[in-house]
């Protein structure tokens, strides 16, 4: 059984006239521990689609099965502890709270997940350690680099230990060298066993990844397995 | 979450725009503290007067033709009062005394001395009925038409030399003989007694001071008897004046109308008061909002990362009720002080620190945060999260 299976998934943003179908029946499935790759031109539903695999929109229709369960059929708080247990999603733009000093970015999730402070920040802290930064504990977004800032987002996602990493545009917003580094540290989070589907239009990144889907028009275009990466 | 660690999410989201949220409390800090002054000084004027009051005798009873005290039900004439209704009185049981009192003012002369004061036509009976104690002398006896009782300041005014007792004074040009004169006492309410002066009826007559009886002034052998006597001289007196207007007053009786005056004006201050709260209130709903909006992103970011509904609703509520109850102390704090601090100024105005006052204070300001922090909190909670984050 695969992890996740959406079977003709539909997304359209507004009504009537100014409506736009992002998503015209999606069918996607994917093994747990694979790392996938989704690419496409701007504007071809990329964010869209994960979304909806993240649980962080509904799709307008079709069905979405992660882990055998189905989600369309969750409420919000079920989602909400979806996201916050099973998923772990990394954004273009980091999405850190520029509040909260790094360690306390990581520690959110198991807030949320009820985790004593002291002991969520133990692991909070273990966390960025894996990334690379254990030093970096206290500072703040705005004290850190693009990479580094990435970096907390990664460890935010890792640290309820989810089922699956989200990641849309991860490198979109670093330079090539660190946009390089970060697309390691995410190898090697496949190679430790992660499931991860990373969104990207550059096809250098999505080379990263021993499977590419292509999504055009909101479709899936094309789906490929090489071998021997 | 724990209610606590919502709490630290508060302070640190009020801790980013320190100005804007101590502007917010400002609302609040001025109602409860209008709130708790006001309270404050009409517990200290209630504790004041039954305070006093409670220097009057429990067992006196003061008797009037109505127009004082109880105001007569419907619109009754006052009974017009006379020696004979005192007479009367004294024989009912459960009376120890009972005195006519008229009262005028009067100038005392001796030498080239003069003092203005109360003079008081009365019985005998009075000094058992006041509970008069003389420092000097005798008190006035029956039919005694020239005789005169000094109360202690007058006596010290007119001779300061010596005894007042055997000497001469002139009221309304006429000669009275000093027979007594009395020990100081304690002043009730605006009353000083040692500026008055005892006559008999019959001079006060004789002077054309006396218009009518102002009242009878009662002892009662028991303070037990109080209640009951007072309705028993209002039937005698009814009985006698054919139904006219009449007020019995008792200590406790005054106390209980004293008490429900200043509780009625106390309430209605502390009403106007708890106006200015809800002002505070509408303040906080409405940085509550613009927090809100502000916070879009944010709220975006936590539903992310697993944040429930209930979680961003208790984080922006708790938010709403810190505010609100950190304005709520300090408030309470800058009433006791505003009360403290008026007592100081304005002489005789007292203040006494009400709990309940406080506690109502408090109340009200932590459900004020409440009530106006559920609507935006309901906001912030029931954001999508795709359309939270793309919000910056
Ligand atoms: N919130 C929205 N409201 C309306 N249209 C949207 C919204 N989000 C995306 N779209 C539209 O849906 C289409 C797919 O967008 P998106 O999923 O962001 O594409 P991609 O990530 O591949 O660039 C685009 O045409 C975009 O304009
Ligand atoms: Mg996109």
């Amino acid at each position: 059984m695969p992890l996740l299976e959406v079977e003709e998934l539909t997304k359209v943003y507004g009504q009537g006239r100014g409506s736009v179908d992002a998503l015209r029946g999606v069918n996607l499935a994917v093994d747990a521990g694979e790392f996938v790759s989704i690419i496409g031109p701007s504007g071809s539903g990329k964010s869209t689609l994960m979304h909806i695999l993240g649980c962080l929109d509904r799709p307008s229709s079709g069905r979405y099965r992660f882990d055998g369960q189905d989600v369309t059929a969750l409420t919000g708080d079920g989602l909400a502890r979806l996201r916050n247990r099973r998923l772990g999603f990394v954004f273009q733009t980091f999405n850190l709270l520029s509040r909260l000093a790094a360690l306390d970015n990581v520690v959110l999730p198991l807030t949320y997940a009820g985790v004593a402070p002291r002991a969520a920040r133990q692991r909070a802290g273990g966390v960025l350690e894996q990334v690379g930064l254990g030093d970096r504990l206290t500072h703040r977004p705005g004290e850190l680099s693009g990479g580094e800032q990435q970096r907390v987002a990664i460890a935010r996602a890792l640290v309820n230990d989810p089922g699956l990493i989200l990641a849309d545009e991860p490198t979109g917003n670093l330079d090539t060298r660190t946009g390089r580094e970060i697309l390691d540290l995410f190898g090697s989070l496949n190679r430790q066993g992660r499931t991860l589907i990373l969104v990207t239009h550059n096809p250098e990144i999505a080379a990263a990844a021993p499977r590419i889907i292509e999504v055009r028009d909101g479709r899936v275009s094309r789906d490929e397995r090489r071998a021997g990466l | 979450m724990t209610l606590l660690a919502y709490a630290r999410l508060a302070l640190d989201g009020m801790g980013a725009n320190k100005l804007r949220s101590g502007l917010t409390m400002l609302g609040v800090i001025i109602g409860v503290a209008a709130v708790v002054s006001l309270v404050s000084i009409g517990q200290g004027a209630r504790e004041e007067a039954t305070g006093r009051l409670g220097d009057m005798s429990p067992d006196h009873l003061m008797v009037t033709g109505g127009g004082m005290g109880p105001a007569p039900r419907g619109s009754r004439p006052p009974a017009r009062l006379t020696p004979a209704d005192t007479a009367a009185i004294s024989r009912l049981e459960g009376v120890l005394a009972a005195c006519s009192v008229a009262d005028s003012s009067g100038e005392l002369a001796a030498g080239d001395l003069r003092v203005t004061g109360t003079v008081v036509a009365t019985e005998p009976a009075a000094e058992a009925a006041f509970r008069l104690s003389l420092a000097d002398g005798c008190f006035l006896a029956a039919g005694d038409r020239r005789g005169i009782v000094l109360g202690a300041r007058l006596s010290v005014s007119l001779f300061p030399g010596g005894s007042a007792v055997g000497q001469e004074v002139l009221l309304a040009d006429t000669a009275f003989t000093v027979r007594g004169v009395l020990a100081p006492q304690p002043s009730v309410l605006m009353y000083n007694f040692d500026r008055r002066s005892y006559i008999s009826l019959e001079a006060a007559d004789e002077l054309g001071l006396r218009t009518e009886l102002g009242h009878i002034a009662v002892r009662a052998e028991s303070t037990a008897k109080v209640a009951a006597l007072a309705d028993e001289i209002e039937s005698l007196l009814k009985e006698r004046h054919s139904g006219a207007g009449v007020g019995v007053l008792h200590q406790q009786a005054m106390i209980d109308a004293i008490d429900s005056v200043l509780t009625i004006l106390t309430g209605v201050l502390t009403g106007i008061a708890s106006i200015s709260l809800i002002v505070g209130g509408i303040g906080i709903m409405n940085i509550m909002l613009a927090t809100v909006t502000e916070r879009t992103h944010e709220i975006g970011i936590r539903k992310a990362v697993g944040a429930r509904d209930r979680d961003v609703l208790l984080q922006f509520l708790v938010e709403a009720a810190v505010l609100s109850v950190v304005g709520g102390l300090i408030g309470i704090a800058v009433g006791i002080g505003g009360a403290r601090l008026a007592a100081r100024l304005i002489r005789h105005l007292p203040v006494a620190t009400s709990w309940w006052g406080i506690g109502l204070a408090f109340g009200f300001s932590l459900a004020v945060g409440l009530f106006f922090g559920v609507w935006p909190a309901r906001r912030a909670a029931r954001m999508e999260p795709v359309a939270a984050l793309r919000h910056d």
